[in-house]
């Protein structure tokens, strides 16, 4: 059975529809990445399941968690399944956790509210936590504040409360984007011990395509607030069929440690617009280079296999029709 | 041997913003011992993680600040030390962009103004707007742009943008630190194919900062690992990235992220 269960999940702010119909599934032990440039919705689909969305946004559809719809309960109920059965990892730790109190008691905080541990029964949790996601001298760093910590070991932190209740999912937005590579990777190794030892289902929001081959099990592309393509991370890594994952894929195996080095590099024509901007039919549209005039429709989100892709002329399955434009604007 | 001086010269710079110094205390250094040359036309990777001094060394080879000790030179004359008023023609020389082009891009000014401005300065202004329509088109932006504010553009856009002001005082030497380190993948080539092509067509010399080992493998022809504010190694980028000497290159290499397959993954997670 789904560990979390995404249905029809939107998101709106003043009448723009941010986040459109997303749906997928994440098992237990499974792990599944959410890729897309900036923009594309990702953040704002992670925060609408865990009912985090700033003020003047609302989310429809279902995010279910066993069988209890997170969209659904109170926000009681939302607060309690917060932390004990889904936890979330913020790019930025610093926004998470509070400076004014010692780490220790925030790591031993959920165990407090979800577990009715004492305060001295969560002062011990809390360091035998620290001690798990390897931060040294434990009992000491336990006394320290969140501005007395380096950016990974914040980030640890994170983790540590995050498993503190042996959730049963774990959403973690850009864990490791704003860390240097060697402290990245000391993380990403931890992330993927504990989700193993945990057995927890992980949802992991990234950008980058190297991160996803080495940690993750299936692939979920949006672009324009939609799910685009789904498939395993060997068919999606291999062959892409939506054009967009495709162009993602060319542009980060270009730049590499083992590449070749002054060969222009295979870019995605433009860039994302802004919320409100994507042109109507396909959001891809002005910028694939297989865009054709069909493509003034939105198409489908049509499943192959384990595969489900939104495209009318998907890469290596057909030719594409008359019609495309080379330079990929169709204006 | 004795061929023209190199553009930029760094003799053993150090750096601490240790204020125990005076004290007579063994001060932290940002960066100790560094020593640098760098050619006409080379492109130049300076890499390290945060903390290793990257920055501080970007920031004194562009006269942003002082070297504690040692000394930078620009075409066999000194610089470091040199009062702003004596730098003016340094400052037409060498340019610099930032990692974040938000926060070096003054929002409350259209980007006609933000690329006119230091040519204004240097007093390098002719015809100003169609300066600022070539500065355009050479990072790609349409001329409607010179219209806009900051805020109104992508971040791969703004970064267009600071490249566009750096170029405009045609300065032999650009120094960029970090400059795609904030943005996606696809436009982060974007980027790139453009620096290259801009090192290409105006030839100057390139002096690139990064974490990104993958991003410096493509760019630059050479490159310097700093460690702790020392040099740990330097060299061509083929020769350090097939064969690094120093351990902590070593490490850097293979901290980075690579795509692979399951198959090559070799973990029993599943
Ligand atoms: N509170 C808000 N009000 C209006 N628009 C918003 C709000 N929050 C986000 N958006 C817009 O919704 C779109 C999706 O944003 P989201 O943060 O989910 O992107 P993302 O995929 O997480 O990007 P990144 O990779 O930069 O984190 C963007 O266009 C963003 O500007
Ligand atoms: S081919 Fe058409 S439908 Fe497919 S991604 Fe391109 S624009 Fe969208
Ligand atoms: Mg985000």
């Amino acid at each position: 059975m789904a560990a979390l269960s995404v249905r029809d999940l939107s998101v709106r702010a003043q009448g723009l529809e941010l986040v459109r119909d997303v749906s997928f599934e994440v098992h237990s032990g499974e792990r599944v990445a959410l890729i897309g440039e900036s923009g594309s919705g990702k953040s704002l689909t992670a925060m609408a399941i865990v009912g985090l969305l700033g003020r003047g946004l609302s989310a429809s559809g279902e995010a279910r968690l066993g069988d209890e719809d997170l969209l659904g309960v109170s926000e009681r109920r939302r607060c309690q399944l917060r932390g004990d059965r889904i936890a979330l990892i913020f790019q930025d730790p610093m926004t998470a956790l509070d400076p004014t109190m010692r780490i220790g008691r925030q790591v031993g905080e959920a165990l407090r509210q979800h577990r009715g541990l004492s305060r001295r029964q969560a002062a011990e949790a809390a360091v035998k936590l620290l001690a798990r996601v390897e931060i040294p001298d434990p009992a000491r760093y336990a006394h320290s504040y969140p501005h007395q910590l380096s950016g990974g070991l914040r980030q640890r932190v994170m983790m540590a409360i995050a498993i503190s209740c042996d959730p049963d999912v774990i959403l973690a937005d850009e864990p490791t984007t704003a860390l240097d590579v060697t402290v990245q990777r000391r993380v990403l190794e931890l992330l993927d011990r504990l989700v193993r030892e945990e057995g927890s289902a992980l949802l992991l929001i990234t950008h980058d395509l190297a991160v996803v081959s080495e940690m993750c099990d299936r692939v979920v592309t949006m672009y324009g607030g939609r799910v685009v393509e789904s498939g395993s991370v060997e068919s999606m890594l291999t062959a892409p069929q939506h054009p967009y994952t495709d162009a993602l894929l060319a542009a980060s195996s270009a730049v590499s440690i083992d590449g070749a080095s002054g060969e222009p590099l295979p870019a995605i024509a433009g860039s994302v617009p802004a919320a409100g901007q994507f042109p109507p039919g396909c959001p891809y549209r002005d910028r694939c280079p297989r865009a054709s005039q069909q493509c003034t429709t939105m198409p489908p989100l049509e499943a192959v296999g384990d595969r489900t892709v939104a495209c009318w002329h998907p890469v290596g399955r057909e030719e594409p029709a008359a019609g495309i434009t080379t330079e990929g604007t169709l204006k | 041997m004795s061929g023209p001086p190199a553009v930029l010269e760094v003799r053993s710079v150090a750096k601490t913003y240790d204020p125990k110094r005076r004290a007579g205390h063994e001060p932290s250094w940002a960066l100790r011992g560094v020593n640098l040359s760098v050619n006409e036309g080379d492109t130049l990777a300076i890499v390290g993680e945060s903390g290793s001094g990257k920055s501080t060394l970007a920031r004194i080879v562009t006269a942003l600040e002082r070297p504690t000790e040692g000394s930078v030179l620009y075409r066999g004359e000194t610089v470091s030390g040199r009062r702003e008023r004596d730098l003016r023609d340094f400052r037409r020389r060498v340019q610099i962009v930032f990692q974040d082009p938000m926060s070096s891009l003054d929002p409350r000014m259209k980007v006609h103004d933000i690329l006119a401005e230091p040519l204004r300065s240097l007093g390098l202004v002719d015809n100003e707007r169609e300066q600022v329509r070539t500065l355009l088109a050479s990072v790609e932006l349409p001329d409607s742009a010179a219209a806009r504010y900051p805020h109104e553009f992508s971040g791969g856009q703004r970064q267009r943008i600071a490249i566009a002001r750096a170029l405009g005082p045609s300065p032999e030497l650009l120094v960029a630190d970090e400059p795609v380190s904030a943005l996606d993948v696809s436009v982060r080539a974007q980027i790139l194919n453009l620096l290259s092509g801009l090192v290409a067509d105006l030839g100057f010399t390139l002096l690139f900062v990064s974490h990104d080992m993958a991003v410096v493998r493509h760019l630059c022809r050479s490159v310097m690992v700093l460690y702790q504010g020392e040099v740990v190694e330097q060299g061509p980028t083929d020769a350090v990235f097939k064969d690094p000497r120093a351990e902590y290159t070593r490490s850097l290499l293979d901290a980075a992220p690579r795509i692979r397959h399951r198959r090559e993954r070799g973990d029993a997670s599943s």
